[in-house]
């Protein structure tokens, strides 16, 4: 899936993501697998969705993340990952930079065809491009938000509709050109690989204002993808069937069927046969492992969960900017009973701003913090937090008593918040857990901050990287327009300036090496690990149980893989 | 009578219109608003402007007052904005949500009335019988159980222990035979008694405690000293007075009817009202939540209305002045 | 049957002077005599005393999360096991009645004094003066009640059951009110009432001797059937992820968290018994509504 709707997605829930099973991820191309067909005693699969996708399925118009889930399956990408997440073609096969770096060149594969046998031309991604950067798209449809093609010359704000950023050449039908501002190793990966072209003959004489309401948003007839939809019931399922002319092949299975299943019914489903693949809960796995017929997969997630202190917060906003406090409450949380408790072992600590299982992730952070109230209450007592009727005290001797806001909705964030409770009450420090407040009620809070005023002191929230993340930045930066961080970490200035110089050289033109970025990103993740701008708590797994007649599928942190490859045996 | 519903049809504009008014001052009493979220979003460039810009396009920056009249101003021209959460207009996402809800809502309301109606009847001349006593049980305990757990037991039974029926939705997708009226029976079964089994209790009860005190009354006993048939009496004369307070009832479920039923609704995966109006709540989502209250008013007004015609018609001693 | 009616009549507007049992009395003589009820209440009575004493029967604090506990199977330490936070099943189930019970019987007493005395009112008046209360309900009928609880729980800043006590008491008693104008509307024509109008008798007379226990039997349905559908209104709420706090145990809280599929089959001991327990109250509250309706309607034939 992609970078840009699961990070909102996940903050909403961090569980969630336990639930969406890793569909419509990333696609790639078919020379790994090796193709073993058997019998095909079934043509339909069904995929569960736990809640309801939108009504747009023009690429990135609709905000939901299963609404992209689909379109993903209809319109490729120029390029994609592959199960390493390593950047390979897709509808593009060749691209090279020029010289100074400035400008990349595409060549569209010629194997690249629309679900009607029409050629996939640059005037199809020329459009992708346009719409990515229409006035339409970004200021009046809103869509996902997103504006990943800033980078392109002549796209540095949204555009009129139709007009193309000066930055995009469509030097022939099947090449083209993008020239950026910068210089900038991550952006090939992180932004223009998502660029997905749209088929010029359908929408290209309609103004992108009439997109929305348009036949084609509600019933694409035709895609680059393995699948195309066929019809859609709102808020219930979406029919798609097998593209012949998909450049990987026609896929195995006729149909898949996207349908939106309670989560209290999934695994019923699944049983019965209703569903063939589905997200489930850690406690889900021991109790479907013996039922005959049902698979179950574990892959770990490239996203983690993470206890956020307010910096400036003007009751103890002095106490959580101590580095010492941060740390002491990293080593007396048992983030390891934590995930036997919550996860049922299906998971790993977190130690800093990557999970263990990313490319980039630095091993040398491997089992720093182990869960060690001793070495918490040391930490504590140099701070100078004295303990006082058996509770800790500010360094100044005014009482301690941090809250911990939780949203409602996910009994699993309650569970966590009581179980952090304990540990810190273990340590002397009177931490408390407000009434458990509505999500938006949190954002609210957490956005109308700047004087700290807010009641909000300590936090959860979770972050889903998607594939990547290739570019940290937009996270991290010290101006980056994101608030939990930026607001949160201000001082010290020397910590944060240090930060920012690493951030900016892993994105600089030597780290187009692979090497010389990881060792960039590698220090910076030291560092960030040293200073736990925010307690990095746990790394969730993705558990996903299937029919066990359903081959092919390829798991990865990034999501499944190849589904045109899937296949059916009869049981 | 005519005279009687064009002045309640009037009245109920300043009903409404304080209907409306508390729901918006509520609404903004909710912390947060539609476009928070999106300040999250780090590949948004200048999210603190795109904010603004969304706020200020929405309105969100103006006055209440004034917001509220630019409101009922779109509703005179016919015009309930369009909801943020989903992105197409107010007056589409109900078209779409609208319809599934009063298939659902109606078909248990017709199986509450055909089962409880008789049953309380039935009960209400044999007081105190063996099978009075074991339906009333029956009815009382069905009642009794919460009802998303009495809904998930159906979904065990019959669709999972025997795969008789789907498990969800409103029709099967992908197969040739989908949407046909088979299909979209076989889906409605499970939610329907899920909720109509529930409610029957009360009906039941209603029917025949109301039967009961009518049965004792003194123009029942005429009716029988002037020698009528038993059945006569009891539908002539018995079931037009017992069925006073049902009727009540069922005006006011006329408006429940619109409402949908959200537990229900997010279990069978049946996009309905009750759903619709949820999400608009908790996402904050102004211009939906305003229609789809406004909806459910009007329909609870109407429904008040007809129960008080109803009435009137079936106790020609109710007056109204 | 026929002289009960009169005598039921007569009897109600002269309780005072007769010498006889008093019609509390018999109505109470009858009231015990029905097995059903007496069932109810007994049954009614224990669960009460389980909510207000449970710390005699488990020495387990139901809001004290065991991490290394969690998820358990029955064991002779934990006889219905442990929750996903290590809470004991059986402790969460016998504390877990104060939120169901408090915000049922909370709505039972709103429908019962402001819903009777508000439809009452408007009943028996009719006229402008019930067309303005009536009004007024169908504002009140019209509450979001997700808004409202949404918006209580940001000002208030208390997400607990007295919250849920106070929405209850806002949104619970239109309804009623609005049937029991139905029905006094009705009474007000009926022989008597015109005869003690013509007699001379007082408004308020007319009203609380001669309708209102005429309407006993409605009232108490009524209530009986409030009390059951809020009983269920935390299981709802928590399902929908606004009930209370996970760490204030009630029956619907744990209900939301034990029923799914998975958990519906294989762990029957985490929610069956607290569907037993909401099923076992709703039913004695609807037996002793039963008997009470039997015993003091003075048409019944009981």
């Amino acid at each position: 899936m992609k970078k840009r709707q699961a990070i909102l997605s996940a903050l909403s829930v961090i569980t969630l993501s336990a639930l969406i099973a890793g569909t419509g991820g990333a696609m790639a191309s078919a020379k790994t697998v090796k193709q073993h067909r058997v019998s095909s005693s079934q043509s339909t699969i069904t995929i569960a969705l736990p809640s309801a996708f939108g009504p747009n399925l023009i690429p990135a118009l609709d905000s939901s993340l299963y609404t992209a889930q689909i379109t993903n399956y209809q319109f490729d990408p120029i390029l994609t990952v592959n199960p390493q997440d390593q950047l390979i073609g897709d509808l593009v096969d060749k691209w090279w930079y020029s010289k100074d770096k400035k400008t990349i060149y595409f060549h569209i594969s010629p194997k690249a065809l629309w679900s009607n046998g029409i050629h996939v031309t640059s005037k199809d991604v020329e459009l992708g491009v346009d719409w990515l950067a229409s006035k339409s798209y970004n200021t009046t449809d809103q869509g996902e938000y997103g504006y990943e093609v800033n980078s392109i010359v002549g796209a540095k704000n949204p555009i009129p509709d139709g007009t193309t950023p000066s930055g995009f050449k469509d030097i022939s039908p099947s090449e083209f050109s993008i020239t950026t501002y910068n210089v900038d190793a991550t952006n090939l990966s992180a932004n223009l690989q998502f660029i997905q072209p749209l088929p010029y003959f359908e929408l290209g004489k309609l103004p992108m204002s009439q997109w929305k309401t348009s036949a084609f948003n509600k019933l694409p007839n035709v895609g680059s993808g393995p699948y195309i939809v066929k019809s859609v019931v709102p808020g219930q399922s979406v029919t798609m069937t097998a593209n012949p002319y998909y450049l990987h092949g026609k896929p195995l299975i006729d149909t898949t069927i996207y349908k939106v299943v309670s989560p209290d019914v999934v695994a019923g489903d699944l049983v019965s046969g209703q569903v063939n693949l589905s997200g489930i809960h850690p406690a889900d796995v021991a109790k479907l492992k013996n039922v005959a017929g049902i698979s179950i997969n574990i892959s770990p997630t490239n996203g983690y969960s993470f206890l956020g202190w307010r910096l400036n917060n003007a009751v103890y906003g002095k106490e959580f900017s101590n580095v010492k406090f941060r740390q002491a409450v990293e080593y007396a949380i048992n983030r390891q009973a934590l995930i036997q408790a919550i996860d049922k072992g299906y998971g790993k600590p977190e130690n800093g701003p990557l999970p263990p299982v990313n490319f980039w992730y630095n091993n040398a952070l491997n089992n720093t913090y182990p869960y060690s109230p001793a070495k918490a209450n040391q930490l504590l007592d140099q701070a100078g937090f004295k303990i006082k009727n058996g509770w800790r005290t500010t360094p100044d001797g005014k009482p301690f008593t941090p809250t911990l806001t939780i949203s409602s909705g996910d009994t699993n964030i309650q569970i966590e918040a009581n179980f952090i409770k304990q540990f810190l009450n273990a340590v002397h420090i009177n931490v408390k857990i407000l009434p458990p407040i509505n999500f938006n009620t949190l954002l609210n809070q957490l956005n109308n901050d700047a004087n700290g005023k807010q009641p909000v002191q300590g936090f959860f929230m979770g972050w889903s990287l998607g594939s990547g993340p290739q570019d940290p930045r937009p996270l991290w930066l010290s101006n980056a327009p994101f608030n939990t961080t930026v607001q949160d970490w201000q001082t010290p200035k020397s910590v944060l300036a240090q930060s920012d110089k690493l951030l900016n050289e892993q994105a600089s033109a030597q780290a187009y090496s692979d090497t010389y970025r990881k060792n960039v990103l590698d220090q910076w993740q030291v560092l960030m690990n040293q200073q736990m701008p925010t307690n990095f708590l746990t790394m969730d797994d993705t558990l996903t149980a299937y029919s066990s007649n359903l081959h092919g599928v390829v798991f990865t942190d990034l999501g499944t893989f190849y589904p045109w490859k899937w296949y059916f045996t009869s049981k | 009578m005519a005279a009687y519903i064009i002045r309640r049809l009037l009245g109920m504009i300043p009903t409404l219109f304080v209907i409306t008014v508390i729901v918006f001052l509520l609404m903004h009493a909710m912390p947060g608003n539609a476009f928070e979220a999106l300040v999250f979003n780090p590949k948004i460039k200048n999210a603190a402007e795109v904010y603004k810009r969304l706020v200020a396009e929405n309105g969100l920056n103006q006055s209440l007052p004034v917001q509220y009249i630019h409101w009922i101003n779109n509703l005179i021209h016919g015009n309930l904005g369009i909801s943020s959460s989903l992105n197409m207009p107010v007056s589409e996402a109900i078209g779409t949500y609208l319809p599934n809800t009063l298939i659902l809502a109606i078909t248990a309301e017709i199986i509450i009335l055909v089962i409880s109606l008789p049953i309380g009847l039935y009960q209400a001349n044999k007081v105190n019988g063996k099978l009075d006593v074991s339906t009333s049980f029956v009815a009382i305990f069905l009642y009794s159980i919460p009802g998303f757990v009495f809904a998930l037991v159906l979904i065990f039974l019959f669709s999972f222990l025997e795969k008789w029926l789907p498990s969800s939705g409103t029709v099967t997708p992908g197969i040739a035979t989908s949407g046909s009226l088979g299909d979209r029976l076989t889906h409605l079964i499970l939610p329907a008694l899920s909720l109509a089994l529930p409610s029957m209790a009360y009906y039941t009860r209603l029917t025949r405690s109301n039967t009961l005190s009518v049965i004792v009354a003194d123009f029942v006993r005429t009716a029988r000293a002037k020698g009528l048939r038993r059945p006569r009496v009891m539908f002539r004369h018995v079931l037009r007075n017992a069925i006073i307070p049902i009727v009540t009832q069922f005006g006011f479920d006329i408006g429940g009817l619109f409402g949908g039923a959200v537990l229900i609704e997010q279990i069978f995966t049946w996009p309905g009202m009750g759903e619709l109006s949820f999400n608009a709540t908790i996402n904050r989502d102004y211009p939906l939540i305003l229609g789809t209250t406004l909806l459910f008013a009007v329909m609870v007004l109407i429904g008040n209305l007809i129960a008080d015609i109803l009435l009137a018609i079936s106790d020609p001693r109710v007056r109204y002045d | 049957m026929d002289s009960q009616v009169v005598q039921g009549q007569v009897g109600k507007a002269t309780a005072s002077v007769a010498k006889s049992k008093s019609p509390f009395r018999l109505s109470m003589e009858r009231f015990f005599h029905n097995p059903l009820a007496v069932a109810g209440l007994i049954i009614l009575v224990l669960i009460i005393f389980i909510t207000l004493f449970p710390q005699v029967f488990t020495h387990y604090n139901p809001s004290t999360p065991d991490i290394m506990n969690t998820d358990s199977p029955p064991t002779s330490l934990h006889p219905l096991g442990t929750d996903a936070s290590g809470y004991d099943n059986l402790a969460r189930l016998l504390y877990g009645g104060r939120v169901d019970l408090t915000v049922a019987f909370a709505a039972a007493f709103m429908t019962m004094f402001l819903g009777t005395l508000y439809g009452g009112i408007s009943g028996f008046f009719g006229g402008w003066v019930d067309n303005l209360m009536m009004r007024f309900v169908d504002v009140m009928l019209n509450f979001p009640f997700i808004i409202l609880v949404l918006v209580m729980e940001s000002i208030l800043n208390i997400a607990s059951e007295w919250m849920l006590v106070l929405i209850v008491g806002i949104t619970a008693w239109p309804g009623p009110a609005r049937l029991i104008r139905g029905l006094f509307l009705q009474l007000r024509e009926q022989d008597y009432v015109i005869g003690a109008r013509t007699i001379g008798a007082s408004r308020w007379r007319i009203m609380f001797r001669h309708m209102l226990p005429n309407s006993m039997s409605f009232i108490i349905v009524l209530v009986s059937f409030q009390v059951a559908g809020y009983v269920g209104i935390d299981a709802a709420l928590s399902y929908l992820g606004l009930g209370v706090p996970l760490s204030v145990p009630s029956w619907g809280g744990i209900l939301s968290t034990t029923t799914d599929y998975l958990t519906m089959t294989t762990e029957p001991y985490a929610w069956l018994p607290p569907t037993i327990m909401i099923v076992l109250t709703i039913l004695s509250v609807n037996f002793i509504g039963d008997g009470l309706r039997d015993a003091f309607d003075p048409q019944s034939q009981a």
